[in-house]
């Protein structure tokens, strides 16, 4: 069951991140004219903080519920904040099904990788609508490698 | 060939929880069910930590499907 959660926190915790990236883009294409044209102050740009409070709020949340999980399982601080949190190696067996999910993952990663490269072919289309489909597309490599890496885990636990 | 083990009943024989047997052998519980389910091969430092723990040698917990007695 952690595994289950500790998937959806990754999988929550990437959408937020790529919320907050598409909102900044908004924001960088102002300063980006404005640094282009040489405009004369006062200029101004708006920033989203919607996506940065719920990043930081659901951030909380998150690390108050696995910290101390995950600080009995690893033992070290270190491996708490370094290692992803659906790492589970607490015995032999745990060890060799992460390691049975990581070598899923890095072999979906030769099919997932290509298909999004091509899919950046269809940014000149959308451009205009969607500016910040570059952060999607770049998102969707480490989202599927999770569910490949979760889907693996469970079928062989 | 298939390597089989004799766990579970000898856990039985012990009076050993999965649990208990687990905290032994310092694995999860999880590792004793897929163990005793067949599904999972311990390495040789996990099988001698079980062999100990039964007082017997590992070729008496751990065989071979066709050199079943």
């Amino acid at each position: 069951m952690s595994i289950v959660r500790n998937i959806l926190y990754s999988i929550i915790s990437i959408v937020i991140w790529g919320w907050f990236l598409s909102s900044m883009y908004y924001t960088q294409m102002d300063f980006a004219e404005i640094v282009l044209t040489d405009k004369e102050p006062p200029w101004s740009v708006e920033i989203n903080l919607l996506p940065v409070y719920i990043a930081v709020v659901v951030g909380i949340i998150f690390t108050a519920i696995t910290y101390p999980q995950l600080k009995k399982k690893r033992k070290s601080w270190k491996n708490v904040f370094l290692l992803p949190q659906e790492f589970e190696e607490g015995d032999e067996r745990e060890k060799e099904l992460t390691g049975k999910a990581c070598r899923a993952s890095y072999i979906s990663m030769w099919y997932t990788f290509p298909i999004i490269a091509s899919l950046f072919l269809l940014y000149p289309f959308i451009s205009d609508k969607v500016p910040y489909y570059p952060i999607i597309l770049l998102l969707l490599c480490p989202l599927t490698q999770i569910v490949v890496y979760f889907i693996t885990w469970k079928k062989n636990y | 060939m298939e390597i089989k083990n004799r766990v579970k009943e000898l856990r039985a024989r012990h009076s050993l929880t999965q649990g208990a047997l687990a905290e032994k052998v310092h694995v999860t519980r999880q590792t004793i069910v897929a163990l005793e389910k067949g599904s999972y091969i311990p390495s040789l430092l996990l099988a001698m930590n079980i062999a100990r723990t039964f007082n017997l040698p590992i070729e008496d917990i751990f065989y071979l499907e066709d050199e079943e007695k």
